[in-house]
């Protein structure tokens, strides 16, 4: 039997060195405790780390993620890097965090950061995603506003004709992705902006099925599509995506508003995946297992109703961020700052416990 | 002998009464051939059609081979109930002449022919006789203890679901289960009374019924046996049992030339003996993909039809997977039931398409294949695009019919039992096709193939896609080297059962891999949950059947699930955790190894560059 005297109880190991984990690690940090990040990547970032500009005021992704890391680096925060946690062992009242047959690290609470995973908007071959060049995802295209990829057209285009299509592998009860992802319509809105500022003569065409603007600020954001960059909102599910003329995709849907069938002829067209889970918790006795997601998992359960932060059945196990469910950055932020205050009153109950 | 013969009374009276009932009802439902009898029919009747009718009756209706060869332990329990009995009427009848030598005698003579005479005398053959019937009586008494088995552990007969009964279907299960018992009882008592009697009864007589006071029983068991045979027969016209002489009249009928309406009448013409001919046999209900969920079998729907009530929701609920119909041991058609009845259900709604655009001919030119990928094919453009590339590599040249604008095939509105809107879809599509110049007509869609084979009439060969590649695989146009691959097939409802493609895909497969063996597969398979046959099963039903058919596919060292049905591959991949490619990806994929060798050797090229 191991004991758990070799593992420091006061000590936080965070799953995740996306926006949700650093932010956690900071605020426990500043409040005294000692945590360590366990980032299956090279660098810290995340998702954050892929995206242009931000929702809703357009603030350079990268200025963010630079505050980010700068503060990381302040607090002297140890960073483990490249190390894919993929289960966890309960050890007297604290965890070991393994990766395959070795243990890299041990530690009093764990909180999962591991945020989302993209839905494969292959599994909707209908739109032609990896068989069509020009059939991208909202990520793709940050990633050619981050000029790390090209247009998927010539530059002889100068008026490209260009579809975003919403709700790909959300609200999908087919899919097994019941679940709406909550800020892929501001970001499809965030996205035909941008392209219209880069191709002013551009013809840019939002196929929804209702738009949510939930957010502070966003349903701003959408007139101002409408109004001042023409930006046209057709609602209607796209049915498919075919070859057209030259290289361009023929696209069909139905204008359910005005009861009629359209046909396009596109450049560019844009799925805006949804937010699904990237492992299901498998729960055994005194160990957690991440696995891979199968049809209909869901996101990491938690207990309680508003804001919480502590995962079902499990004493000492925390989730925080995108890994709970869709979250926009300033959400994740809030409930980062949330988790590490249940996490403090965690460990703090402990101490009582043992004083007494 | 002079005994009262009062007891077989109520026998010839319920015997009578169920001859009356069942000559009216089959006069009623033959009243229009009565009528109007086609040449054909009558042709057919005096011709080797009859004598086929006969072997099938004895075939089918006697030793019911089609259930033994699905299961032998339940065939043995109905074969051994029909032919025991069949035995006894027909030894019986040989006896009373033998003994009697007077061919004609009262029906109720050869019934009660032992209490009238229980020592028969005349050698050998009077000994052959009583041992002869005494076996009918044995073979009819193991079927029966099997079917007792078969209520009380099914497992016992191999199968796991058995039909549920109605009311009169039980009254007349007591009754028929009383009657042979009975007269064991009856017998034994007779020639324990009387001496003689052969193995069986004779044996029983000697053993328990000698004593004297016994033989107040005789009488009183000689009346419950003709009791319980009146009875029986007075309700056998209105039980599951009108199926022993309905399927005899069926079969002759069939043979005949005979062929069940589009439109559903359940009391007229075929339908109506089709659907009476059903002996509950409970076939159809294990192999059924939906037996946990629904009580839609054949069987029931069968049984609602002739009760007349509620056949609507079974009748569209059913995904028309085909199992029951190929599993069915009395051939039922039982998918024209179910759309004769779809169109019954529809026959009121007056759907309009007229703001539907039209679609124009497609240009005209001379090429091996014209291609119908149907609008299933718009959900899966891989396929679409690999069968492309395997047709160009194998030289074959094409038009592809519904590229830029597609119609449907006209199968679903089929399926629906809308006949007249899907009739009026066939007619645009053979104008489009007949404007063509292809050698064959090629579908991606299993769907698609079995309503352009059996519904369009076409001039040139239809083919689904994966016997066209198979064909160009054994010419040679195409080769391919077997690799280390490991595929489970999945048999699609449309293609396998429907269209009896089963070796094609097969062949195909093992050409690039290794196929592996299932527990379900080829006409066992299941249906992938997803069929366009069922109109009302929900989404979450749907996705119940899909994950069961998936732990059937997902067998250990398989790598990828492969089918050759665009709405069976959208439907199977959304939930599985293997990879569910068509027939046709795989194939491009594999290549020909130079190829391979070739496009590395391309890569490695542009990569130095
Ligand atoms: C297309 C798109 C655009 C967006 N744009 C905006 C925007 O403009 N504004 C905004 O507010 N929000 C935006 N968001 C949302 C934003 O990206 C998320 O809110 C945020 O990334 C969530 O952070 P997270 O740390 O919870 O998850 P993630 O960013 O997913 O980070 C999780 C981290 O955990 C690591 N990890 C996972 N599993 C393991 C493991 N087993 N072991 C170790 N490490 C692991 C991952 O490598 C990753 O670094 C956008 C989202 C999408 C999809
Ligand atoms: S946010 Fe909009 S696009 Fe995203 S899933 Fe919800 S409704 Fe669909
Ligand atoms: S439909 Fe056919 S298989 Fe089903 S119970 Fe009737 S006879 Fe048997
Ligand atoms: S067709 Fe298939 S689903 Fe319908 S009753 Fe028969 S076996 Fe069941
Ligand atoms: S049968 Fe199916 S796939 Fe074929 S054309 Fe009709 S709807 Fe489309």
């Amino acid at each position: 039997m191991r004991s758990s005297e070799y593992i420091n109880k006061d000590e936080v190991a965070i799953i995740g060195g996306g926006p949700a984990g650093m932010q956690t690690a900071l605020v426990l940090s500043a409040r005294g405790f000692s945590v360590r990040i366990y980032e299956q990547k090279e660098q810290l970032g995340g998702h954050l780390k892929g995206w242009h500009h931000l929702f809703p005021h357009g603030v350079a992704a990268s200025d963010l993620l630079g505050a980010l890391k700068e503060q990381v680096l302040a607090r002297a925060i140890p960073l483990h890097l490249g190390q894919t946690v993929d289960h966890l062992q309960k050890v007297g009242e604290g965890w070991e965090l393994w990766q395959g047959e070795t243990v890299v690290g041990r530690a009093g609470v764990v909180v999962l950061a591991n945020g989302f995973a993209l839905f494969d908007a292959r599994r909707k071959e209908e739109y032609g995603y990896g068989l069509y060049p020009s059939v991208l995802t909202s990520a793709d295209l940050e990633a050619v506003f981050r000029k790390e990829r090209p247009w998927p057209f010539g530059p002889d285009c100068a008026a490209p004709q260009i579809g975003f299509v919403h709700c790909v592998g959300s609200r999908d009860l087919k899919c097994g992705s019941p679940h709406c992802s909550k800020l892929c319509c501001v970001t499809a809105v965030k996205q035909a902006m941008a392209v219209k500022a880069f191709f002013p003569e551009a013809q840019v065409y939002c196929f929804y099925m209702d738009l949510r603007m939930h957010g502070l600020e966003y349903e701003e954001l959408y007139r101002k599509a409408q109004v001042d960059y023409g930006v046209r909102f057709i609602r209607g599910r796209l049915s498919e995506a075919a070859p057209g003329q030259g290289k361009r995709l023929h696209v069909k849907a139905e204008d359910t508003l005005q009861g009629r069938p359209l046909h396009l002829q596109l450049d560019m067209l844009v799925l805006m995946s949804g937010m699904v889970p990237t492992f299901v918790l498998e729960q055994q006795e005194r160990a957690v297992f991440f696995k891979e997601p199968v049809f209909g998992s869901g996101f990491v359960p938690v207990q309680g109703f508003l804001a919480a932060g502590s995962v079902v059945q499990q004493k000492g196990l925390f989730a925080s961020g995108a890994c709970k469910g869709p979250a926009t950055l300033p959400e994740v932020f809030a409930d980062a700052a949330a988790v590490a205050c249940e996490v403090e009153q965690y460990l703090k109950s402990l101490k009582a416990v043992a004083h007494a | 002998m002079e005994k009262s013969a009062w007891f077989v009374w109520p026998f010839m009276l319920g015997f009578m009464f169920a001859l009356a009932v069942l000559l009216l009802r089959y006069l009623w439902w033959l009243r229009s051939l009565l009528r109007r009898p086609s040449s054909r029919l009558l042709s057919r009747m005096f011709s080797k059609h009859s004598l086929l009718a006969v072997r099938e009756i004895f075939s089918e209706g006697l030793l019911h081979l089609r259930i033994y060869k699905r299961n032998r332990r339940l065939g043995f329990m109905h074969m051994s109930l029909a032919l025991g009995w069949f035995m006894m009427i027909v030894g019986g009848k040989f006896e009373t002449w033998f003994h009697s030598g007077q061919f004609l005698h009262g029906t109720w003579y050869a019934v009660f022919f032992r209490y009238f005479e229980p020592q028969t005398v005349g050698g050998w053959a009077g000994t052959f006789w009583l041992h002869y019937m005494d076996f009918g009586l044995l073979l009819v008494l193991t079927g029966l203890a099997l079917a007792i088995v078969k209520r009380i552990r099914k497992k016992v007969l191999g199968i796991h679901s058995t039909t549920r009964h109605t009311l009169v279907n039980r009254v007349a299960l007591t009754f028929l289960w009383m009657i042979f018992p009975l007269r064991l009882v009856a017998e034994a008592l007779t020639f324990g009374q009387h001496g003689g009697g052969g193995f069986l009864t004779g044996a029983l007589g000697r053993c328990c019924f000698t004593s004297g006071t016994l033989a107040g029983l005789e009488l009183p068991f000689w009346w419950a046996y003709s009791l319980s045979l009146g009875a029986f027969f007075v309700v056998l016209p209105f039980s599951r049992y009108l199926h022993i002489p309905t399927e005899m009249v069926l079969i002759l009928l069939r043979h005949w030339g005979l062929q069940a309406a589009e439109d559903l009448q359940p009391e007229k013409a075929l339908q109506a003996f089709e659907i009476h001919a059903c002996s509950s046999c409970g076939l159809c209900l294990d192999v059924c993909p939906a037996i946990k969920d629904h009580p839609f079998q054949s069987a029931y729907f069968l049984r609602a039809l002739r009760s007349g009530k509620g056949w609507e929701s079974l009748a569209s609920t059913c995904l028309s997977c085909g199992a029951c119909e190929e599993a069915c041991p009395i051939n039922l058609g039982l998918e024209k039931l179910r759309m004769a009845a779809r169109g019954k259900i529809h026959e009121k709604h007056h759907a309009v398409y007229s703001y539907l655009p039209t679609v124009g001919p497609v240009e005209t030119s001379k090429v091996d294949v014209l291609l119908f990928t149907g609008c299933m094919g718009r959900l899966k453009p891989a396929t679409t695009k690999a069968l492309k590339d395997l047709f160009e590599e194998a030289g074959l040249s094409w038009v592809h019919l519904d590229e830029q604008e597609s119609i449907c095939c006209g199968r679903p509105l089929a399926l629906a039992g809308r006949a007249s809107e899907a009739s009026a879809l066939r007619e645009h599509n053979r104008s489009l096709i007949k404007g063509q110049q292809a050698r064959m007509l090629v579908t991606t869609c299993p769907i698609c193939l079995k309503q352009f084979r059996d519904d369009y009439r076409l001039e040139l060969p239809v083919y689904h896609h994966s016997e066209v590649l198979w064909s160009c695989l054994s010419s040679g146009s195409l080769k391919r080297e077997k690799g280390t691959a490991c595929f489970s097939y999945h048999d699609p409802c449309e293609l396998g059962r429907k269209s009896t493609c089963y070796q094609a895909p097969r062949e195909l497969l093992q050409s690039c891999g290794t196929l592996l063996s299932l527990e379900r597969e080829q006409a066992d398979a299941l249906c992938c949950g997803n069929s366009l046959g069922s109109l009302s099963l929900s989404l979450s039903e749907r996705q119940a059947l899909t994950s069961r058919t998936l732990k059937v596919l997902e067998v250990p060292g398989a790598q990828s699930i492969v089918t050759s049905c665009p709405l069976c591959q959208h439907n199977l991949a959304r939930q599985s955790s293997l990879p569910v490619k068509d027939l046709a990806e795989v194939l491009a994929v594999t290549g020909l190894p130079e190829q391979q060798g070739q496009r590395k050797a391309a890569l490695a090229a542009v990569q130095e560059l």
